[in-house]
């Protein structure tokens, strides 16, 4: 492995597994795939005894609201609490209470619970894009790429034009060293959110001062700072070639220039930015 | 002797009803449901676990958007009642309690808040009456029963408070309260008897057991070993 596939590499697990700490993700895949059940299932259920004797959709909602509420404020164990008392106690298929319960999960590094509550989501409803794409970063955290690959297929499948989709799919080619189609996705990314053109209106030296604001999707953004990752690392690979070729005789300001990118992948970039690669998607849109 | 009255008024109080945090409410638009179709209980459910961690503004504005998407709702009233009394807002408080037993006048919960914050404002008769109208309703109430002792003992009469502890903890012995109460009340009348002790043999006389401090180490560790020693210095030889 190149070094720089390696400082590549370093950074882009690094940014997952925080992005994966600091926010909450959601799903199953195209091909189902065997997963832990978790010793909580097998657990009595919870006492929930608030509202008791009200409809169903009143209990629930009541639950998830409170949830809703422990999770705002980081009381994670109260939260799927919460969550469990609509799942265990009063409908065990009500979708938004897996997804919110997979986030907490994945907020305590329960891994394992949150992907089988994400792959519960997605067998409830299978058109679940944002259970596919939560799951993936699971899965992608978790080192298993290939069922992470198959989630993030899942999500373009369920709808081509997903930047989400699209952004993170070319995140794990970079992971495994493909970084012509990495980018190529990106391309697409940028082509169908039409923030080529957002950005050429406001950079335009015409455009007069008293335009109207344009409004736009930050996420659509994000594809060009993926884009300046995968360049970069090509960059790199390319000073690494050229200071092997010239075994230590090289341009002093190449070496240069290689120890500051490199420096980035290890520190800079993985600090700053580490939380930035992967999107989750916490959406309940689906069927 | 009133000043020990109102400790123990202060002291069973804070057994009875949740700490009371100042903060100051702020208007502000309902939080979007982060389901669909969320039913007004979604808030109640984000309303009670704000209250949970202390939030009550938080808790107000949580209850107040349940309120008016269920305005007929009488419980929602007595959480918010409740967030309100945390704000120490009691005029706010009573208004929503009064709002759901007018809506509900058999919620026994909201006659149990109101006669707890009635007791905080030193409203004993109101107090009691409320108290008493719960047990009307449902008279194997513990909860009413020890609510109603702290209101005897705080004006005193702590024959009739103990009377009720002994009730609560007879009615539901898993429920803590009327033990630490009943505790409260015996620690009064220890006081009151120690201030008799000192009347008789004079201010700067010495207690015979050690001080009410000592006294209550001592029966702590004898209830622990079964030692009887504590009990010896209180005996009295003939002359």
């Amino acid at each position: 492995m190149s070094k720089r596939l390696f400082f590549l590499m370093l950074f882009l697990l690094v940014s997952l597994f925080s992005v994966l700490l600091s926010v909450p993700v959601a799903a199953q895949d195209a091909t189902p795939t065997p997963v832990p059940v978790p010793t909580a299932t097998l657990e009595p259920p919870p006492n929930c005894p608030v509202l008791q004797g009200e409809s169903q959709e009143s209990r629930t909602s009541y639950y998830m609201g409170e949830g809703v509420g422990f999770m705002s404020s980081g009381l994670l164990s109260d939260a799927i609490f919460s969550f469990t008392c609509v799942i265990r106690v009063v409908n065990e298929d009500y979708v938004p209470a897996y997804m919110m319960r997979a986030a907490a999960y994945v907020r305590r590094q329960e891994f394992e619970r949150a992907i089988q509550d994400y792959s519960r989501a997605t067998q409830l409803d299978a058109n679940l894009l944002g259970a596919y794409n939560n799951r993936g970063i699971v899965y992608t955290a978790l080192g298993d790429y290939d069922r992470a690959q198959r989630d993030f297929d899942k999500v373009l499948e369920l709808d081509a034009d997903s930047i989400l989709g699209l952004n993170n799919r070319s995140v794990l080619y970079a992971i495994r060293g493909d970084y012509d189609t990495a980018i190529e996705l990106l391309q697409q990314a940028i082509d169908i959110s039409g923030i080529e053109g957002v950005y050429n209106q406001l950079t335009d030296p015409q455009r007069p001062s008293d335009a109207p604001a344009i409004e736009y999707d930050l996420l659509n953004a994000r594809a060009y700072a993926l884009l300046g990752v995968m360049y970069s690392a090509r960059a790199l690979d390319n000073y690494q070639k050229y200071l092997f070729l010239t075994r230590g005789n090289g341009d002093a300001r190449i070496q240069s220039a290689a120890g500051a990118l490199e420096s980035q992948f290890t520190f800079e970039m993985r600090l700053d930015s580490g939380t930035w690669l992967l999107v989750a998607d916490y959406s309940l849109q689906g069927s | 002797m009133r000043r020990i009255r109102g400790l123990l008024a202060i002291c069973l109080l804070m057994m009875t009803s949740s700490s009371l945090l100042a903060q100051t409410p702020t208007p502000e638009p309902c939080d979007q449901p982060a389901v669909a179709n969320a039913e007004p209980s979604y808030y109640l459910g984000l309303g009670d676990s704000r209250f949970e961690r202390k939030d009550y503004a938080g808790a107000v504005k949580a209850y107040t958007c349940a309120a008016d998407l269920q305005p007929d709702y009488a419980p929602i009233y007595v959480k918010r009642g409740f967030a309100y009394a945390g704000l120490q807002d009691s005029e706010a408080a009573l208004a929503d309690y009064d709002r759901a037993l007018q809506l509900d006048e058999a919620l026994i919960a909201a006659y149990n808040n109101r006669g707890t914050l009635y007791t905080q404002l030193g409203n004993f008769g109101l107090a009691i009456n409320d108290f008493e109208l719960v047990l009307a309703l449902d008279p194997n109430n513990a909860v009413a029963y020890n609510n109603r002792g702290v209101v005897h003992a705080a004006e005193g009469n702590f024959d009739e408070a103990i009377a009720d502890f002994e009730m609560a903890i007879e009615l539901d012995p898993t429920y803590g309260t009327p033990h630490a109460s009943l505790a409260a009340v015996y620690s009064a009348m220890a006081a009151q008897n120690y201030q008799a002790f000192l009347q008789v043999e004079g201010s700067q006389a010495r207690l015979p057991a050690g001080t009410p401090n000592e006294v209550l180490t001592a029966m702590d560790d004898s209830l622990r070993d079964g030692s009887f020693a504590v009990w010896l210095p209180l005996l009295t030889a003939a002359q």
